[in-house]
């Protein structure tokens, strides 16, 4: 082995890095070629000037403050687990803020809109006269009476009405249920759940229509939007407003013409002009509408 | 805070900020001598230390505790100096010394020959190309072993050998005067 193939290795087995077999390599030249061995004395000597000169440098005082700063707060990460007001009501309550909220859009007409029932109570309504009132002045006026059912924890003893101050016993006359599942009249009947489920569907289609309507609804207000700013611009371009005249010449027409209709219209018969003037044939039309009085005075010109 | 570079990032983990500031109190000096070393601007090298530290908040998840903590750093350090060297694609000298023995009023004057080599060595250093000047500083400033250099730089052992040995003969051509 030559020096020019040790040369390369000297370095690295000063450094340790060889294996165990090239360093003994190493070795053995280095103990017969002086050359080698100065070369590797001047290694060694580099070695130790470079580790002399090369001290680490001291980190600016701002490095420190500028890599915190970039950091952000634990308070700002937010740790998992953690059981702050301000986490309950920004995630705790959104099930029961979204349970609260279907009671209101779909549980509210269940107890306050829907429409008495044939099985609810009997509500009778008669037409009796006011006693208050002048007999003149009680002419068709209708007074509703509510009887109340009778009370089944009470004996029927107690409610005589001897004393004449109930002034729903004058003259009016329970009805008895039309349902036909009803035992009583005053009883409350039994709850029909094919009628329920009924309900319930149509209130949740209801419920649906109003948040989704479907598409003929959307038709609907297209085509029938009389309104020229209601109606539906293509392209999105809202209707341009009438400018005012700019200039002080009066305007031919003020008067708001009606509206017309063409039905028909005939087409002039002249088969072949010989002059010119035969070609200013008139064309006829036939106009409708509304108020034929008023299209005769606007005067139509075509 | 106490405890090793390990039970820090485990305190990082948990939310503790003030574990990551002595983490980057304890080695913001090597971080930044590398970047500086490696790049050889001072406020590049300000940089570069700042965006290592952030990388490695970012990724200490991603951190393995088995005691080597400074080597990851260093690792992270040493490949956005590669990235940052790359995407300039310019080399900028060591435009000061640090240290210099005239700011020191109460130093030896004996150190003023320990400046001037320093000097020597640093400017020297500064001659070499960029791809032997990392493996000169790695593995006499930061004393790493061949495997890891080559580790850091992404080039094999075969290569990081080569590089040395070539720059430690461009070296003793520059330091000629300041070896004998």
């Amino acid at each position: 082995m030559n020096c020019e193939q040790i040369e390369v290795w000297i370095s690295a087995a000063q450094d340790g890095e060889l294996d165990p077999r090239r360093q003994r390599q190493v070795e053995d030249h280095l103990t017969t070629c002086g050359g080698c061995r100065e070369l590797a004395a001047e290694w060694t000597a580099l070695e130790s000037t470079l580790r002399a000169g090369l001290v680490r440098f001291d980190a600016p005082e701002t490095l420190h403050t500028r890599v915190m700063r970039q950091i952000p707060e634990p308070a700002a990460i937010g740790r998992r687990g953690s059981w702050t007001p301000g986490n309950w009501f920004s995630f705790g309550l959104v099930p029961a803020g979204a349970a609260a909220a279907w009671m209101l859009l779909v549980g509210h007409p269940v107890t306050s809109r829907q429409p008495a029932r044939p099985s609810d109570p009997p509500r009778v309504s008669s037409t009796v006269p006011d006693p208050t009132l002048n007999p003149a002045e009680s002419i068709g006026t209708q007074v509703s009476v509510v009887k109340k059912p009778p009370s089944t924890d009470k004996p029927a003893s107690s409610g005589n009405t001897t004393g004449g101050s109930e002034r729903p016993s004058l003259g009016t006359k329970a009805t008895p249920s039309a349902r036909p599942g009803g035992t009583n009249s005053g009883s409350r009947p039994k709850y029909d759940p094919i009628r329920g489920l009924r309900q319930l569907r149509q209130r949740r289609r209801n419920y649906r229509m109003v948040q989704n309507p479907p598409h003929h609804r959307r038709h609907w207000r297209r085509n029938f939007a009389r309104d020229e700013s209601l109606r539906m611009v293509k392209g999105g371009r809202p209707p341009v407003p009438v400018q005012p005249p700019t200039t002080n010449e009066r305007p031919l027409r003020t008067a708001k013409l009606p509206r017309v209709t063409i039905v028909d219209y005939v087409l002039p018969q002249v088969p072949t002009p010989t002059t010119v003037a035969d070609g200013g044939a008139e064309t006829q039309f036939v106009l409708r509408s509304a108020q034929p009085q008023q299209v005769a005075q606007a005067g139509y010109e075509f | 805070l106490h405890g090793t570079d390990d039970e820090l990032v485990a305190h990082c983990l948990h939310g503790r900020r003030e574990a990551f500031s002595e983490l980057v109190l304890r080695h913001q000096r090597m971080v930044y001598s590398v970047a500086r070393a490696m790049l050889g601007d001072a406020h590049v090298a300000e940089d570069i230390a700042q965006e290592a530290f952030l990388h490695a908040y970012r990724a200490l998840s991603s951190y393995q505790a088995q005691g080597k903590f400074p080597a990851w750093l260093r690792m992270i350090t040493t490949r956005l100096c590669l990235n940052h060297r790359r995407d300039n694609r310019r080399e900028v000298a060591w435009e000061d010394l640090s240290g210099h023995p005239a700011e020191q009023t109460d130093g030896p004057e004996s150190r003023l020959g320990e400046w001037e080599q320093r000097g020597e060595v640093r400017r020297a250093i500064d001659a070499l190309p960029c791809d032997f000047r990392d493996v000169i500083v790695l593995r006499y400033m930061e004393e790493l072993s061949y495997d890891e250099i080559a580790r850091h730089l992404g080039v094999p052992t075969s290569t990081v050998e080569t590089r040395l040995h070539r720059a430690k003969k461009q070296l003793r051509l520059l330091l000629k005067e300041t070896l004998v």
